[in-house]
């Protein structure tokens, strides 16, 4: 897939973090602007926090038409990426369901609709029964606690296997001359004169005019090293698979108001995700809590899959900003660029993201569509905010 | 004009102090009951305070006082007083007075939450079902009191014997009532749980 | 489920209380600038290990304290009402 390296002495490009965001920001490095001595070192392996716990929905149908524009090029990128890569990630385009459950929410979803639609992304809001076709075995009377009586229907949306979309990033990187280094932790950021100059590792010392941190979980913690302070609260993120059963489930279904989502993999398994941990922690451990309220919510939609059995949980990190949205750009120190701050929902923004902030690194100039996502907007006062379509409805 | 409780009465009805309560016959055994008819006043003063030594009950803590009315330690500088249907507990009026700048307040809820009683020697299994609060002898004896959550309602919980016979009373909102109730009822089907009908007097 | 040792009520079940982040300490309102303001709202130290934290207790006593929580573990230390002080604690 790809090669082992010594360290080199320097590179044109260190990128902190060998998930979606900075194995694509690399390989985009090589094969749009040339730049092809990167690093990219990661204290574990490719693919193995975020990038590899998500539940690997992808979807553009938010509310800004930033945001709206922002993830249809994801969506894009992701739809021709197994021939860009020459590497399946099987990428299924099932449809997404967002439902609603009271009339402020379904009027929220024509909104986003009008939006999505002005945007050229396909939308529209669909009845019960019209849900009802496209998943029959959901419980749409009216004697439910929530009642669902609409829902937001995206035919692009879908679902794409996250695993090979590291490895293809990380095999075409490869391929182009990107160097990835596994189990090389990074312990501290050289600066010098405001400038950064490299980083220190559990292999030895690199030198770099740039070093680009995309670490989700980990990024306060990182940044830091470079004397650079993030507003980040690093919260867990759980989600569960069943045992496989026989295809039943081909749309992606999401629900606000009982902070759930569901999808069925190729290999069959129900794949559920939920809303973060109430508090901050680094620690990746399931609880019985969050099973026992999955399985209530994800009942309340579903109610004969009651006999189907939990085969494994677990828990990723996100890196939560005030605003809810993501950090790209520049910092105070000069050479020391982010792409964090994606919070719930960094894979499906990991093309786009990095394509821009591999310009930014080519260039010199931040792209247009990552310009509102700076990190200074906090000390200046302009929020992002995505809260309504980000926070919990994947 | 007639109050009623938040949860419905079963079984035949009739009136006591302008409330509707059921007059189902008592059960015995494993048994639930709403007793929201009676006068429930919440007391909210200095743990320090005069008032706080008139109560003389600790946080965690219920007692009776000699008119029957039971005191009972619900939080810090927080006290909750059940008397009576139709009644006004004679410590209500003796707090609050001598320093008039201790800040002391005296509120009637009874008409803002529902109280009700689980009875019987498997109450403690019921109510462990759905609350996690260690119900032991040794942590929570009788006269033992405790805000947590049951069956996701926030409750105030009185171990309150009922002449050696293990006994429960909850305390929470209102609007929770008929909620609680029936979940209380479905917890307790396994142990062949009860209504038994509105009495007047305790113990 | 973790536990949460309540001054007041005792260990209780984390979904007893609300969480409401690392402690710092709030800067009066008229005598900073406006990016002090914002570094105090939303630069978090956000420690991977032990940190100084307030939470409230929503179905038990309702009062608000302070524990010490180690982030990578979960671990508590005991709960302290506010006013007391601890060693540990840190301003920010």
């Amino acid at each position: 897939m790809w090669r082992n390296f010594e360290l080199e002495k320097s590179y044109d490009v260190v990128i902190i973090g060998a998930g979606v965001h900075g194995l694509a920001t690399a390989y985009y490095l090589a094969a749009n602007h040339g730049i092809s001595k990167v690093a990219v070192v990661d204290k574990g392996y490719v693919g193995g926090g975020g990038s590899g716990r998500n539940t690997a929905i992808l979807r553009s149908n938010y509310l800004t038409p930033e945001g709206v524009r922002f993830y249809d090029r994801s969506v894009q990128l992701y739809r021709t990426l197994a021939a860009d890569l020459n590497f399946n990630v099987m990428f299924a385009p099932r449809g997404h369901l967002t439902l609603a459950h009271n009339d402020s929410s379904l009027r929220t979803m024509r909104w986003r609709a009008e939006v999505n639609k002005l945007q050229g992304v396909d939308s529209e809001v669909i009845t019960p029964e019209e849900i009802k076709r496209l998943v029959p075995f959901m419980d749409v009377s009216d004697d439910t606690r929530y009642p669902i009586i609409g829902a937001l229907y995206h035919p692009p949306g879908g679902i794409i296997r996250h695993d090979a979309v590291n490895w293809g990033y990380a095999r075409a990187g490869d391929r182009l001359g990107v160097q990835i280094h596994q189990n090389t932790e990074v312990t501290g950021i050289r600066t010098e004169k405001g400038r950064v100059s490299g980083v220190s590792t559990n292999r030895g010392e690199i030198g770099a005019p740039i070093v680009l941190n995309c670490t989700a979980g980990w990024a306060s913690l990182v940044s830091a090293m470079a004397g650079v302070k993030l507003p980040i609260i690093t919260h867990p993120l759980q989600a569960a698979v069943t045992e496989p059963v026989k295809m039943f489930l081909d749309a992606v279904v999401v629900s606000g108001s009982l902070h759930v989502y569901v999808s069925q993999t190729d290999r069959g398994e129900l794949v559920f995700g939920a809303s973060t941990d109430p508090y901050a922690s680094y620690s990746m451990r399931g609880s019985l809590e969050f099973t026992e309220e999955l399985a209530s919510h994800v009942l309340e939609l579903m109610p004969s899959i009651a006999k189907m059995r939990v085969l494994r949980q677990w828990a990723g990190l996100c890196d939560i900003t005030p605003d809810f949205s993501p950090i790209m750009g520049i910092t105070e120190v000069e050479g020391f660029l982010v792409d964090v701050g994606w919070g719930t929902y960094g894979f499906k923004a990991g093309p786009a993201a990095a394509e821009a902030m591999a310009e930014l690194v080519a260039t010199g100039r931040t792209p247009q569509l990552i310009a509102a996502f700076d990190l200074a907007r906090f000390a200046e006062g302009r929020l992002a905010s995505e809260r309504g379509a980000a926070a919990v409805g994947h | 004009m007639v109050a009623r409780s938040p949860i419905r009465a079963r079984g035949p009805v009739g009136r006591e102090h302008g409330w509707e309560v059921s007059t189902t016959a008592r059960k015995g055994g494993l048994e639930l009951c709403d007793l929201t008819p009676y006068s429930k006043v919440l007391v909210r003063a200095g743990v320090l305070s005069k008032a706080a030594e008139v109560l003389g009950c600790a946080l965690g803590l219920a007692r009776r006082a000699p008119d029957g009315t039971l005191v009972a330690g619900t939080g810090p500088g927080e006290w909750l007083l059940v008397s009576g249907a139709g009644t006004w507990p004679a410590l209500a009026d003796e707090i609050g007075g001598g320093d008039p700048t201790a800040l002391t307040t005296v509120v009637d809820v009874t008409h803002g939450g529902f109280l009700i009683r689980l009875s019987g020697a498997d109450s403690r299994r019921v109510l462990e079902k759905i609350c996690a609060i260690d119900l032991s002898d040794g942590v929570t004896p009788d006269g033992a009191v405790f805000r947590s959550s049951v069956a996701r309602i926030v409750c105030d919980v009185i171990r309150d014997d009922d002449g050696g016979v293990r006994s429960y009373l909850l305390h929470g909102d209102r609007s929770a009532g008929q909620y609680l109730f029936d979940a209380v009822l479905d917890a307790g089907s396994e142990f062949s749980i009860g209504i038994s009908g509105y009495r007047e007097k305790e113990a | 489920m973790i536990r949460i040792p309540c001054p007041n009520c005792g260990p209780r079940n984390s979904s007893e209380f609300s969480y409401f982040g690392e402690l710092g300490s709030r800067p009066a309102p008229d005598a900073v600038d406006p990016a002090h303001w914002r570094h105090y709202l939303y630069d978090k130290k956000n420690p991977a290990g032990w940190t100084t934290e307030k939470w409230y207790h929503a179905s038990g006593c309702r009062k608000f304290f302070a524990i010490e929580r180690n982030t990578l573990t979960n671990d508590v230390k005991s709960g302290r009402p506010f006013g007391v002080e601890s060693s540990s604690e840190e301003s920010s």
